[in-house]
C-alpha cells in the first residue's frame, strides 16, 4: 500500500483504501456466525432443550436464508459496494442491534441453565 | 437580435392563425409566434396577444445567452465575451510564482529527479487543445540557459541554494507544465506566491515564473529562441476578436511569450514573459484597455524588486519600464472605478451574513477540537497550517512583493467576479459586452432560464386569466407567490436594493402557473428547457455555482422531512464535477481554509462576524480566520478576508500541499488490454485503435514521466517489452492463465518519451500481427488480474478491449441472454452481475488507485451487465459499439474513432476522491454513478474524468426550521495528470421553504427526471424493471395528485400540472421508452445495460438529450434570431416535439440525441435543399448510408453546417451524423425517438396523460 503519511491508526484511508478489507466480514464473521449458530440450534434439538431450540430456530433460519438469497453478483452479505446505498448500511446496524440482544438474552440464559445444572448435581 | 421564430418555421407557421398579426404588430420583437398560443383552448384574442408579446420580448435577453451556453468548455468565441474574457484573465492571472523556501526544497529532491527527463522530443504544435507542448518544450530549452546566469538574483528572494536547485527544476520541468493545464491555469488565480511560499516545488508555475524573469535579461537568446517558433508567433493573428478564447488561453500558458511579442503593445511583451501567462491574455484580447493597462501595470511593480537587485536587469527593465509607466497611472483610477461596485455589495452581503448569524446564533457551536478526521485530506491540515505559516513569515517578502505581484489583477478580478454571476464562467456570458461591469447584471438576474420571466409577467396575468375563468378557483400561483416574497425578511430588507429587485422579478409565479397538461398541445418550449435559477438574493445568486456543474432536484429546500415527503418529489443533487471549464481560479496557498469541525472548505457562503472569524455555514461553527488569509490581494489591503478569492468565487480550485497526498504524485499511466482472439481481428477494431493511438500519443495527458504499456490476449497473454535500447518490441507469451505472473514487470510500462519508438513500432504492427489466428478463446478475467498486479504499484488507467463473451479462466461467462425474451413485457432478467470476479477485482484496482475503462465492441451477447462491474466499481467508463465491425459498419468505427480521440486526449485526474458535504440537517443515503463508496460521503475515484457525472440522493434529517439557506459543497481532491494535487470545489446555496407551493415552484424538472432515472436503474437490478417502470409512473402520479389535492384547489377533472413540472410527464414518458427501461420493443439485453451504465454516469446534460432528443426542422433554416460564433452565423431553429405529426413530407429534420445526430428527409423534401446540402441531385439518388454532410457552397448547405457544428462543438464527443431517408430500413432508429407516438408496446403523450389522470383520480 502507500505510504501512509502520519496516519493516525484510526485514519479512514489506512483502513479503507483496503477494499479487501471490506470483504472480510464475509468469510470471518458471517460464515462462522451462521455455522456456529446452527451447531448450537441442533445441539438444543438433538439434547431436546425445546424451548431453547425454538427460540434459536428463528434466528438461524434467517441467518441461512440472508446467506442465501443474496444475488449471484454479490460480494457476500455486506456488499462494499452496496452497503452505502439506500441505507442498507442502517438496516444492518438495525439487524446487528437485534441479533445483539438475542445473544445477551440467550447468554443470561444459558448461564443461568448452567448454574441450575451445576446446583443440580 | 430579434426573435428567433419570425423564421419561415412552417410546421409554426402554418398553424398559428391570422390573430397572431395582432401580436406581430405589438411589438418588433413579437413575432416569435409560438406555436403554443394559437392552441390555447379557450384563450381569447387578446390573451394571445399578450402571450406573444411576453414571449417576443424574451428572446431578448433570453437567446443570447443560448447561443454562448451551449459552448460548454471548450469555446468561449463570441465578441460580448470579450469583455469577461479580460477580467477573468486580467484577473485570475498573476501565476504561483512561488519562492521557495527551504522547508519545499527539501521535501522535493524528488522533483528535480522526477522532472528531471529532460525535454520531451518535440511534439507536433497542433491545433487541438492541449497540444501546444511543442512551443513550450523549446521554450523550455531557453528558459535552461537563461536560468543559469540569474542564480544571483536569488539573494533577492531569501535562500539562494534552494533557488538555484530550484530554478534548475525549472528549467528542466517546464516542459511539463505546458499544454494540460491549459485550460484551468490560464485565467487561474494561482494566487501567488511570494507570500506563500511552501508551493511544492514541483509546481510548475513557480518555475516558469523563476525562469521568465530571468529571461528578459539574456534578451539575445530569448528572440531567437523565439523566433524559432514562428508557428506561434502566427497565431495572434487571427487572435483579435473573434478566435476561441480557450485558444487563446492555451495559447498564453504554452507559447506565452511567443504571443506576447506579436501583441500590439509590445511593452507588454516583457510582463507578459515576466509574469508568464499572466497578462498575456489580457493583451492578446482585443478588449477594453484598461485590462491591458492593467495588466501592463502590474508588471511594473514587479520588476521593482529586480531593479534593487540586479544592475543587469534594471538596465533592461528600465526601459521596459518607461514604456509601462503611462498605463501604471491608469491604475490608481482603474481599479478604483471596479472596485468600488463590488464592495457594495460585499458590503451589503456582509451585513446580510451579520444577519444570518443571528438567527442562527441560536444553533449551538460545535467544540472546538476537531474530532472528524477520516478524510485524508484532513489528517494533516491542522499541521499543515502551523507549517506553513511559519514559513511563511520567514521566508516570505511580506506583503510588499506580493503586492507587487498581485498587482492591479485584484480589483479587475472583483470587477470581474462581480459581473458574472456565476464565478465559473461557462455558460451563459452575459450577452452583451459591459462596459460597465454591473450594467448586465440586473437583467442578468432577472433572465429567466427558458421564459422571459420578468417579462412574461403581464403577458402571463392574462394568459392565466382565460384558464381561470374556465377553472374556477384559479391562482393557485399567486397564493403561493405572497407568501414567497416575504420569505426571507432578512435578505430582504438587507439588500433591499438589490435584492428586493430580484426578489420582485422573482420568477417564481411563472413556474406555479398551473397548465393544464391534458389541454395544452404544445408542452415543450420553443428554445432549449434551462435550470432554473434559486430563488436567492441577487448576491448570492450572482456567488452560485453553475448549474452545469451542481444542480438540486429541489431549488427550494422543503423544511422538512414531512414537508419533501407531502411534495412527492425526488430530493438529490446532480454532479458535474469535473467539467471542462474555461474559466477556474486557482488558488495556491499554504493554508487552505476550512472549518475546523466539518471540514468545509471557505466559499462564499460563510458568514464573517467580524473580522477574525468566520462562521460556517453547514454547521455553524465559527472558526478564527488564519492570519495570512486576512490579507487580501485584491485590494492589497489588510484585514478584508471576505474579498479573497475563495469567498468570491463558489468553484475554485486550491493547489494543495503535501499535506493532501499519501504518497508522492504518480506518473501517469496507461495500459492497454486489448483482445485479439479471432473475432476481435474479424471485427478489425486494431486498426482503428493504433491508428488513434499514434496521432493521440503526444496529446495523452501526462509529463515527462508518463508510462504506458501494452497487453493483448486470447487464451494466452501477450506481454511486450518495450524497454528503451530494445531495436524492436518483445513479445512475452504467458499461457499459465491460472495463475498469471508478470515476466519481466520492470520492462513492461514504460516510459513514453524513452521509447516511443518502440511503442510506434508495436502500433504499426500490432494490427497485423494476429492476421491468421484461429484462436476463439478469450481469457480476460487473468488478463485483468495481470493487468492489475502491473499497475499495482503507481496506479493509473486500465482500458480494456473486449470482443466477446469472457471463455477462459477467472471471471469466465455463461451467455444468459434468451433471444426470445427480448421484447417480452413480463420479466427482464439477467440485468445484474453473473459473477462477483469482476466487482472484487474493481475494488482491488480501486484499492491500488487503478481505474479499469472498458470497450466492448460485440456483435454478439457479452454479458455486459457482469462486464460493466469493473468500471463501475473502480471509476472507470464504458463504451459500447454493438455489431461493430470497420468496414461493414463504418458509423459505428467512426464513433469509435472519435471516441477515442477524446478519450485519449481529455483531461484526466488520478488518485481521486470526492466528499460531498451538506447543511446540517440534511443527510446523504445514496449516490449513483461510477465509483466506490468508501465511507458514508466519500466517494473514491481512481480515475476523473470530465465526462463523468454523478447524483446524489438527499434525505432530511432535521428540521431546517432555523436556517433559511441550506448550502452544498463537493470538494474532489486528484493528482493532475502533471503530477499536481489539486482540490476542486464546488459549492451550491439554496434557499429553505415551508410552504409546498414554494417546493413544488422550485423545481428543476431536469434534474428530477435524471435523479429518477437514476433510481430506476438502482430499482430494477435490485429488483425488477416492471417495478422500475411502475416506481416512474408513480412518480408522475403522486407528484401531480400531491400538487393537485394541497396546492392548487381546481377541479380534478383536469390534469393540472404547476408550470415548473409541467415537462415532468413527458420526460418520465421518455424515459419508459428509453432503451434501458422500455418494454415490448425487441432490445437487446446488452444495448439495455448500456442504457442503464449510461445513466448511471452521464452528466446531467448529456443525459437529458439522451432521454429527450431534440427535434429541429432544418430546410428551412434562416438567420433570424441566429446567434454569432466566431464570425459564423448559426441559425436557431426552435424545438420540435418528438412527434411524427412534425415531420412533414415536404421537410428535413435534425435529431439531436446526445451521441448520434439524425437527418430524417421526407420524401417530398424540396429538391434544392437536397442539392444546396446534400450534393444529390434529387431524394432518389441520396444513398442509404451518408454519414457527412458535403461541404459545399450554398447558403442553406452553409447555415445547416454552421447549425450542426456548433450543436457539435457544444458536447465533448462529436457525434456520428446519419442521415436517413424517409423510407429506408434505418428509420426506425429515427422513429423510435419519437416518443410522443403511440407504438404497439408503448402509450403516446396524450394516452399517458389520460392513464396519469386515471391513476389520480383512483
Amino acid at each position: 500500500m502507500f505510504a501512509v503519511r502520519s496516519a493516525s491508526p484510526l485514519s479512514a484511508w489506512g483502513f479503507l483504501s483496503l477494499p479487501r478489507g471490506l470483504f472480510t466480514p464475509q468469510l470471518w464473521w458471517v460464515i462462522p456466525e451462521l455455522i456456529g449458530h446452527t451447531i448450537v440450534t441442533v445441539l438444543m434439538l438433538v439434547s431436546l432443550h425445546w424451548f431453547i431450540f425454538l427460540l434459536n430456530l428463528p434466528v438461524a433460519t434467517w441467518n441461512i436464508y440472508r446467506f442465501i438469497m443474496v444475488p449471484s453478483g454479490n460480494m457476500g452479505v455486506f456488499d462494499p459496494t452496496e452497503i452505502h446505498n439506500r441505507g442498507q448500511l442502517k438496516s444492518h446496524m438495525k439487524e446487528a442491534m437485534i441479533k445483539l440482544g438475542f445473544h445477551l438474552l440467550c447468554f443470561f440464559m444459558y448461564l443461568y441453565s448452567m448454574i441450575l445444572a451445576l446446583i443440580n448435581d | 437580435m430579434s426573435a428567433p421564430a419570425e423564421s419561415p418555421h412552417p410546421a409554426a407557421s402554418a398553424r398559428i392563425p391570422p390573430k397572431l398579426g395582432g401580436a406581430t404588430a405589438s411589438g418588433a420583437a413579437a413575432p416569435a409566434g409560438p406555436g403554443p398560443a394559437p392552441h390555447q383552448q379557450n384563450g381569447p384574442a387578446q390573451s394571445q396577444m399578450q402571450i406573444p408579446s411576453g414571449y417576443g420580448v424574451h428572446p431578448q435577453n433570453y437567446i443570447p445567452p443560448s447561443g454562448h451556453y451551449p459552448q460548454g468548455p471548450g469555446k468561449m468565441t463570441s465578441l460580448p465575451l470579450d469583455s469577461q474574457c479580460d477580467y477573468y484573465s486580467g484577473l485570475y492571472t498573476v501565476p504561483t510564482q512561488n519562492v521557495v523556501t527551504p522547508n519545499t526544497a527539501n521535501q522535493q529532491p524528488g522533483a528535480q529527479h522526477m522532472y528531471g527527463r529532460g525535454p520531451p522530443a518535440p511534439h507536433i504544435v497542433g491545433s487541438t487543445p492541449g497540444s501546444f507542448q511543442g512551443a513550450a518544450s523549446s521554450a523550455s530549452h531557453l528558459h535552461t540557459s537563461a536560468s543559469q546566469p540569474y542564480s544571483p538574483f536569488v539573494n533577492h528572494y531569501s535562500s539562494p541554494a534552494m533557488y538555484s536547485a530550484n530554478s534548475s527544476v525549472a528549467s528542466q520541468g517546464f516542459p511539463s507544465t505546458c499544454g494540460h493545464y491549459a485550460m484551468s491555469t490560464v485565467s487561474n488565480a494561482a494566487y501567488p506566491s511570494v507570500s506563500y511560499p511552501s508551493l511544492p516545488a514541483g509546481d510548475p508555475y513557480g518555475q516558469q515564473m523563476f525562469t521568465s524573469q530571468n529571461a528578459p535579461t539574456v534578451r539575445p537568446v530569448r528572440d531567437n529562441s523565439f523566433s524559432g517558433h514562428s508557428t506561434a508567433i502566427g497565431h495572434p493573428s487571427p487572435l483579435p476578436p473573434p478566435p476561441s478564447h480557450q485558444y487563446h488561453q492555451q495559447q498564453s500558458l504554452s507559447g506565452c511569450s511567443t504571443l506576447s511579442w506579436s501583441t500590439p503593445g509590445l511593452p507588454s511583451a516583457q510582463d507578459n514573459l515576466v509574469r508568464n501567462r499572466t497578462g498575456t491574455l489580457a493583451t492578446a484580447s482585443s478588449n477594453p484597455a484598461n485590462t491591458v493597462a492593467d495588466s501592463l501595470s502590474r508588471p511594473v511593480m514587479q520588476n521593482v524588486q529586480p531593479l534593487k537587485s540586479s544592475p543587469v536587469v534594471s538596465t533592461v527593465l528600465s526601459g521596459a519600464s518607461s514604456t509601462r509607466t503611462p498605463p501604471a497611472a491608469n491604475r490608481p483610477v482603474e481599479p478604483v472605478a471596479s472596485v468600488t461596485q463590488p464592495s457594495e455589495l460585499l458590503q451589503q452581503k456582509g451585513m446580510q451574513y451579520g444577519d444570518y448569524v443571528n438567527n442562527q446564533a441560536s444553533s449551538a457551536p460545535t467544540p472546538l477540537s476537531s474530532t472528524s478526521d477520516d478524510e485524508e485530506e484532513e489528517e494533516e491540515d491542522e499541521e499543515a497550517g502551523v507549517d506553513s505559516s511559519s514559513t511563511t513569515s520567514s521566508a516570505s517578502p511580506v506583503p510588499n512583493s506580493y503586492d507587487a505581484l498581485e498587482g492591479g489583477s485584484y480589483p479587475d478580478m472583483l470587477s470581474s467576479s462581480a459581473s458574472s454571476p456565476a464565478p465559473d464562467p461557462a455558460p451563459e456570458p452575459d450577452p452583451a459586452p459591459a462596459p460597465t461591469p454591473s450594467a448586465p447584471q440586473p437583467s442578468k438576474m432577472a433572465k429567466p432560464f427558458g421564459y422571459g420571466y420578468p417579462a412574461l409577467q403581464p403577458g402571463y396575468q392574462n394568459a392565466t386569466a382565460p384558464l381561470n375563468s374556465t377553472v374556477p378557483p384559479s391562482s393557485p400561483g399567486y397564493s403561493g407567490f405572497q407568501p414567497y416574497a416575504q420569505q426571507y425578511p432578512g435578505m430582504n430588507q438587507l439588500s433591499s436594493s438589490l435584492g428586493g429587485l430580484s426578489l420582485q422579478s422573482s420568477p417564481q409565479p411563472e413556474s406555479l402557473r398551473p397548465v393544464n397538461l391534458t389541454q395544452e398541445r404544445n408542452i415543450l418550449p420553443m428554445t432549449p428547457v434551462w435550470a432554473p435559477v434559486p430563488n436567492l438574493n441577487l448576491d448570492l445568486k450572482k456567488l452560485n455555482c453553475s448549474p452545469d456543474s451542481f444542480r438540486c432536484t429541489l431549488t427550494n429546500i422543503p423544511q422538512t422531512q414531512a414537508l419533501l415527503n407531502k411534495a412527492k418529489l425526488p430530493l438529490g443533487l446532480l454532479l458535474h464535477p469535473f467539467r471542462d471549464l474555461t474559466q477556474l481560479p486557482v488558488i495556491t496557498s499554504n493554508t487552505i481554509v476550512r472549518c475546523r469541525s466539518c471540514r468545509t472548505y471557505i466559499n462564499p457562503f460563510v458568514s464573517f462576524i467580524d473580522q477574525r472569524r468566520w462562521k460556517c455555514n453547514l454547521c455553524y461553527r465559527v472558526n478564527d480566520v488564519p492570519e495570512e488569509f486576512m490579507y487580501n490581494p485584491l485590494t492589497r489591503s489588510y484585514g478584508e478576508p471576505h474579498k479573497r478569492p475563495e469567498v468570491q468565487n463558489s468553484t475554485v480550485e486550491f493547489i494543495a500541499s503535501s499535506d493532501y497526498m499519501l504518497r508522492p504524485p504518480q506518473p501517469a499511466v496507461y495500459l492497454f488490454v486489448l483482445d485479439v482472439s479471432h473475432n476481435a481481428v474479424e471485427a478489425g477494431y486494431l486498426t482503428i485503435l493504433c491508428q488513434s493511438l499514434l496521432e493521440n500519443l503526444d496529446k495523452l495527458p501526462g509529463d515527462s514521466r508518463t508510462r504506458i504499456g501494452f497487453m493483448t490476449f486470447d487464451s494466452t497473454i501477450h506481454f511486450y517489452n518495450l524497454q528503451e535500447g530494445l531495436s524492436q518490441p518483445q513479445m512475452l507469451i504467458v499461457s499459465d492463465i491460472d495463475d498469471v505472473f508478470l515476466p519481466t514487470p520492470d520492462s513492461l510500462l514504460v516510459n513514453l518519451y524513452e521509447s516511443k519508438e518502440l511503442i510506434k513500432d508495436l502500433l504499426n504492427a500490432l494490427p497485423n500481427m494476429f492476421t491468421n489466428t484461429r484462436e476463439t478463446h478469450s481469457a480476460l478475467g487473468p488478463a485483468l488480474q495481470a493487468a492489475f498486479k502491473l499497475m499495482s504499484p503507481t496506479g493509473g488507467r486500465v482500458s480494456v478491449f473486449q470482443t466477446q463473451l469472457p471463455s477462459l479462466g477467472a471471471g469466465l461467462l455463461q451467455s444468459r441472454e434468451d433471444p426470445n425474451q427480448r421484447s417480452s413485457t413480463k420479466v427482464v432478467q439477467h440485468l445484474g452481475p453473473a459473477t462477483d470476479f469482476y466487482k472484487k477485482l474493481a475494488l482491488d484496482c480501486s484499492g491500488q488507485q487503478t481505474a479499469v475503462d472498458l470497450f466492448l465492441l460485440s456483435s454478439q451477447y457479452s454479458d455486459l451487465a457482469s462486464l460493466a462491474c469493473m468500471s463501475k466499481y473502480s471509476a472507470g467508463c464504458i463504451y459500447y459499439y454493438p455489431s461493430f465491425h470497420y468496414t461493414h459498419n463504418p458509423s459505428q468505427a467512426e464513433k469509435l474513432q472519435k471516441d477515442l480521440k477524446r478519450y485519449l486526449t481529455r483531461k484526466i485526474g488520478f488518485e481521486a476522491v470526492m466528499r460531498i458535504r451538506c447543511t446540517k440537517g440534511l443527510s446523504m443515503h445514496t449516490f449513483h454513478g461510477n465509483f466506490f463508496v468508501r465511507s458514508t460521503d466519500l466517494l473514491s475515484l481512481a480515475n476523473i474524468n470530465p465526462d463523468a457525472g454523478f447524483a446524489v440522493q438527499l434525505s432530511i434529517e432535521e428540521n431546517l426550521t432555523d436556517t433559511s439557506l441550506v448550502c452544498f459543497q463537493t470538494a474532489l481532491l486528484y493528482t493532475s495528470s502533471k503530477g499536481e494535487r489539486r482540490i476542486r470545489v464546488h459549492t451550491l446555496c439554496l434557499p429553505v421553504v415551508s410552504s409546498l407551493a414554494d417546493v413544488y415552484a422550485g423545481v428543476d424538472v431536469q434534474a428530477a427526471v435524471c435523479l429518477l432515472a437514476n433510481m430506476a436503474v438502482d430499482r430494477s437490478i435490485s429488483s425488477s424493471l416492471s417495478d422500475a417502470r411502475d416506481a416512474l409512473v408513480n412518480a408522475v402520479v403522486d407528484s401531480l395528485s400531491a400538487y393537485g389535492s394541497t396546492v392548487s384547489n381546481l377541479q380534478h377533472s383536469a390534469l393540472i400540472a404547476p408550470s415548473s413540472l409541467k415537462l415532468f410527464p413527458l420526460y418520465v414518458l421518455a424515459l419508459l421508452k428509453q432503451k434501458a427501461f422500455r418494454t415490448g420493443t425487441s432490445t437487446r439485453l446488452d444495448d439495455r445495460v448500456y442504457a442503464m451504465c449510461q445513466i448511471k454516469c452521464q452528466p446531467l446534460v448529456h443525459l437529458m438529450k439522451m432521454i429527450h432528443p431534440n427535434l429541429y426542422r432544418i430546410d428551412r433554416l434562416t438567420d433570424e434570431g441566429a446567434i454569432h460564433v466566431n464570425d459564423r452565423v448559426v441559425p436557431q431553429p426552435p424545438l420540435q416535439k418528438l412527434s411524427a405529426e412534425k415531420l412533414t413530407r415536404e421537410g428535413a429534420f435534425l435529431m439531436d440525441c446526445g451521441s448520434v445526430f439524425y437527418i430524417w428527409i421526407g420524401k417530398s423534401c424540396d429538391n434544392n435543399f437536397i442539392e444546396d446540402v446534400l450534393g444529390y441531385p434529387n431524394f432518389a439518388s441520396i444513398p442509404q448510408k451518408m454519414t457527412h454532410l458535403p461541404e459545399l457552397d450554398t447558403l442553406s448547405s452553409e447555415r445547416a453546417r454552421s447549425f450542426i457544428t456548433w450543436l457539435r462543438d457544444n458536447r465533448p464527443l462529436s457525434p456520428v451524423l446519419h442521415v436517413v431517408k424517409d423510407e429506408s430500413p434505418a428509420k426506425t432508429e429515427f422513429f423510435q425517438h419519437l416518443i410522443e407516438d403511440r407504438t404497439e408496446a408503448a402509450f403516446s403523450y396524450y394516452e399517458f396523460l389520460l392513464h396519469i389522470q386515471q391513476q389520480i383520480c383512483k
